[in-house]
């Protein structure tokens, strides 16, 4: 009995022990748990390391979304030099059983150079050169592919980092707009002159490793997120703006000349739908070009523009009502009034005193008669005019490093360049500039800066726009419409007209041939082209033809077959309807 | 839980990650119905097969210690016969369950009246209770000798051993531990660094320790979530077996971790309503020592996760990965049950 009360006892005093053991323990892992958590947490997070978070760079796409420039993934593969030994083990599973082979260094970069392409004895040097550097580049930007491949080659000297790159899913079409990217960032072009909504910011994320270093699942806290680029939305159209660098090519090729140039702008709102370059650089190959072709000629190269200017003159002088489009000009075979002694100007054809109209001075392209028709307006006013066209300012495209050309203020003219910047020499402007002017004139004397970019699509879907361009009247509609009659008789009425002509539609055009000067004196060079607008009625669509330093044929002739071959591809693209009236006729001669 | 613990070492090592926890649920299926079929046992089979046990686990410890002698200086208490590797130190555990409540009740008069009997009426009959503990602590296993010591202390306690006797036994052991533990490099580094407390996780010994507070420390209140330990990715050594409490704590919290600690609370309230309600003084004790080892070891291994113990390396009861351990408690388990149903009480309600 006693036995039992002492044994009742101690088993009290057991359960009693238990009680207070709990007890402790519950405090204990409350001051753990709770209390320190913080503390304990605190240390567990110092184990977490960071690694980059690539944001992509964003794409450039025409105006139907097609992309133009991308970003891919590609990846590095580096090596730890002071890693690399003679040899390796490497598990590799035969008939289904793993078993160790031995690989030799010999063998492990010739492995490497099989997948790669690289060259092996220029692996085994870089391996090799500073046996204790940690870091070097075996092989940059290779694909997602051959990174794999190379991975599971299972060479532990061997790391990789991604590395993200640019590629051009319609290679050379609008390359010369699109620019070129390098390894540390845009160099030209669209890259570069919209690279702050391009560009991505790369984020970082904060990752805890397993002790044997194996990044662990869920452990991935994003301290700062990355940041995609946005889209930049050209509104070219990469169709056709592959036809114009195509015809561009084909005849450059054939007329012997250096470089080209064509546009193809919207009359009513001024977006460049086609601005081609030729020759034409392939973005994903830096060496498909020259570097001097490299840029958009069409946007940065001024020249003087010759006969196709003497459309502003014209428009100006019929909306200042000094002339209409039948005044009557007694043409000389030279013209000298106002010039210093012994300086004549001449047209491109030898003739005797012929009479034209106003018309007439302007579809044969008469120097003489515009230098006649500048005794009917002041300096200051044409001047004026020939500004505001946009001559010596920018189109509104706001392309990288656009040239403005070059206008002559009142005080720099000398009475020679007085009379000849009303036929585009002695002044400058690019091809753009040109491609505005008859914008200008198609749009009933409104000129509408031109737009190449509608806007930058942000990552997050929202849009910041190019502001809508403002149009601003340059001359009145009636002298607008009288210069686009006038033109028209360019296809009507002019050698050139069967080579521009499209059956069905009335299309307005003027001829250049423009002399080139080299130091101060006019050479044998010329710049040709044509620039027109169709349909005449109603135009919607201005097209420029340029053609530098032909060899075969050195006048506009060489650029006809082009301006046609586009004005098809337009009215094809775009489904411009056909002219219901025919062309008015207006004198040329009296 | 092992499941969840192990899985990424077990990946790591043997290229699966469900290697360990099915070979831990495969020793389950194995263990279950052996407690199911040791809870029929008829109510003397215990007292008959006690000293077979106990014997025959001795010898198995002491084969593990000659042919394991000088292999590791770290725990070489297994027997690896074929695929398979067991610890004969689970075996006397379970045999002194059996065996110390036979020979207890029969000596505990004989101990209490020490004076007047011959020495060798008493001692001899703990022997082996000696040479187990010895034998443990030779295949240098210092956990699973505290929990043998505690097992023979307590078995003392509970069969009426006058305390005072009890308290001389215990401090003479302790000091005998004292000297065992100076006389091991790793053992007395262990202590040290309990003493002076831990703060230097690039210290050797501490490092598991403070990765197992950093664990805790990481689950909070409400844990992690199961799976999402940190610790387990190769941090925490022994993060399946002698540190599973702190996994526990960090996926499934404090309320996870006072759950688990509450278990083994009522664990230990229906160990004391089976030994209250018992009348034979053998399965009383029997009942008592196999608490004393079920219960103390489980507070011994979360003692030293929160670090109110060094690192004794005891696994967890149940909840541990580690075959020997799971079948042995499943058998203590059943062996009580076994008693349990022969409470005439119980017997009365079962009919």
């Amino acid at each position: 009995m006693i036995e039992a009360r002492r044994t009742r006892r101690r088993l009290t005093l057991a359960v009693l022990a238990v009680f207070a053991v709990v007890v402790i323990f519950s405090v204990r892992l409350v001051d753990i748990q709770v209390v320190r958590a913080d503390t304990f947490s605190k240390i567990a997070r110092q184990q977490t390391y960071p690694a980059t978070l690539w944001g992509t760079r964003g794409d450039i796409v025409d105006a139907n979304g097609t992309v133009l420039a991308t970003s891919v993934d590609r990846f590095n593969i580096t090596a730890a030099p002071d890693m690399v030994e003679s040899d390796f083990d490497r598990v590799e599973e035969v008939d289904g059983t793993k078993t160790r082979v031995k690989v030799s260094l010999q063998q492990a970069v010739q492995e490497i150079a099989d997948l790669t392409g690289a060259d092996p004895a220029e692996l085994t040097t870089t391996l090799t050169e500073d046996p204790d550097a940690r870091f070097v580049y075996l092989v940059k930007s290779v694909t997602l592919d051959v990174f794999r491949a190379v991975r599971d080659l299972d060479i532990p000297w061997v790391y990789s980092e991604p590395q993200p790159a640019r590629s051009y899913p319609n290679g050379a079409i609008a390359g010369n707009l699109i620019g070129l990217m390098g390894t540390d960032g845009a160099l030209s072009g669209t890259e570069l002159k919209w690279d702050e909504c391009l560009a991505s910011t790369n984020g970082e994320v904060q990752y805890a490793l397993s002790a044997d270093g194996v990044r662990l699942p869920g452990s991935e806290v994003v301290e700062k997120p990355a940041k995609d680029g946005g889209t930049v939305h050209l509104t070219i159209d990469s169709d056709l703006q592959w036809f114009t660098q195509q015809a561009l090519a084909e005849q450059g090729t054939a007329i012997g000349a250096k470089w080209g140039t064509a546009f193809v702008v919207e009359i009513k709102t001024g977006k460049i739908r086609a601005a081609a370059d030729w020759p034409t650089i392939d973005p994903n190959d830096l060496n498909s070009a020259k570097a001097e072709d490299a840029g958009a000629r069409s946007f940065v190269a001024p020249y003087e523009p010759g006969s196709v200017i003497k459309t502003a003159t014209v428009a100006g002088m019929l909306d200042a009502g000094v002339l209409t489009p039948t005044t009557q000009f007694t043409v000389p075979s030279a013209y000298t009034k106002g010039l210093p002694v012994g300086a004549e100007i001449h047209d491109s054809w030898l003739h005797d005193t012929i009479r034209f109209t106003t018309a007439g001075v302007l579809v044969n392209s008469s120097n003489i008669g515009i230098g006649q028709m500048t005794e009917l307006m002041p300096l200051k006013q044409r001047i004026e005019y020939l500004k505001a066209f946009g001559f010596g300012s920018p189109t509104g495209a706001d392309f990288l490093a656009e040239d403005d050309g070059f206008v002559r203020s009142v005080a720099d003219t000398d009475p020679v360049t007085a009379v000849t910047q009303q036929f585009g020499q002695g002044m400058t402007a690019t091809s753009a500039q040109v491609a505005s002017l008859y914008q200008t004139i198609g749009n009933g004397g409104v000129r509408i800066p031109l737009t190449l970019v509608e806007g930058c699509e942000h990552a997050d879907g929202t849009w910041t726009d190019v502001p809508e361009p403002e149009g601003t009247r340059v001359v009145s509609e009636k002298a607008a419409k009288q210069t686009i009659n006038i033109l028209e008789n360019v296809v009507t009425n002019y050698h050139l007209g069967p080579t521009l002509a499209v059956p069905g539609y009335r299309i307005a055009a003027k001829s250049g041939t423009a002399e080139v000067a080299k130091n101060g004196v006019y050479t044998s060079d010329r710049i040709v082209s044509v620039v027109g607008m169709l349909p005449a009625d109603d135009p919607q669509y201005a097209i420029t033809v340029t053609f530098a330093y032909p060899t075969t044929i050195m006048s506009s002739r060489a650029a006809a077959p082009t301006f046609n071959a586009i004005a098809k591809q337009v009215i094809k693209t775009f489904r411009v309807p056909p002219s219901t009236e025919p062309a008015p006729s207006i004198p040329l001669t009296w | 839980m092992v499941l969840s613990s192990s899985s990424i070492e077990s990946w790591v090592s043997d290229g699966d990650f469900f290697a360990r926890a099915s070979r831990q649920a495969i020793l389950a299926l194995i263990g279950v119905p052996l407690m199911l079929i040791a809870a029929r046992a008829p109510r003397s089979f215990w007292r008959r097969w006690a000293w077979h046990l106990i014997i025959g686990a001795l010898v198995l410890q002491a084969v593990v210690v000659v042919v394991g002698a000088g292999q590791s200086l770290y725990n070489n208490n297994w027997l690896y016969i074929g695929g398979f590797s067991l610890q004969p130190s689970e075996l006397i555990k379970l045999g002194f369950v059996v065996w110390l409540a036979l020979v207890v009740t029969r000596v505990a008069p004989i101990i209490n009246d020490w004076r007047r009997a011959d020495w060798r009426e008493y001692a001899l009959p703990l022997a082996p209770a000696v040479a187990g503990i010895m034998l443990v602590m030779l295949g240098n296993d210092l956990g699973t000798t505290v929990i043998l010591a505690a097992m023979v202390l307590g078995s003392l306690y509970f069969g009426g051993v006058r305390l005072s006797i009890v308290s001389l036994i215990t401090i003479v052991g302790s000091l005998g531990a004292a000297i065992a533990v100076q006389a091991s490099d790793s053992r007395s580094e262990r202590f040290a660094v309990w003493f002076e407390g831990c703060t230097d996780i690039a210290s050797r010994y501490c490092y598991q320790t403070l990765q197992g507070w950093q664990a805790l420390g990481d689950g909070g209140i409400f844990g992690v979530g199961l799976g999402n330990s940190t610790a387990k990715w190769s941090w925490l050594p022994e993060a399946e077996t002698d540190f599973i409490f702190a996994v526990i704590g960090e996926e499934l919290g404090l309320i996870g971790a006072l759950l688990v600690v509450a278990l083994f609370v009522v664990l230990a309230i229906c160990f004391v309503r089976i030994i209250r309600r018992q009348v034979d003084p053998y399965a009383k004790l029997a009942t008592a020592i196999a608490m004393i080892w079920i219960i103390g070891q489980a507070f011994v291994n979360i003692a030293v996760v929160l670090g109110l113990l060094p690192v004794l390396g005891v696994p967890l009861p149940f909840i541990s990965a580690g075959g020997s351990s799971l079948v042995t408690t499943l058998l203590a388990v059943g062996i009580v049950l076994s008693f349990a149903r022969h409470d005439p009480r119980a017997r009365e309600q079962l009919r």
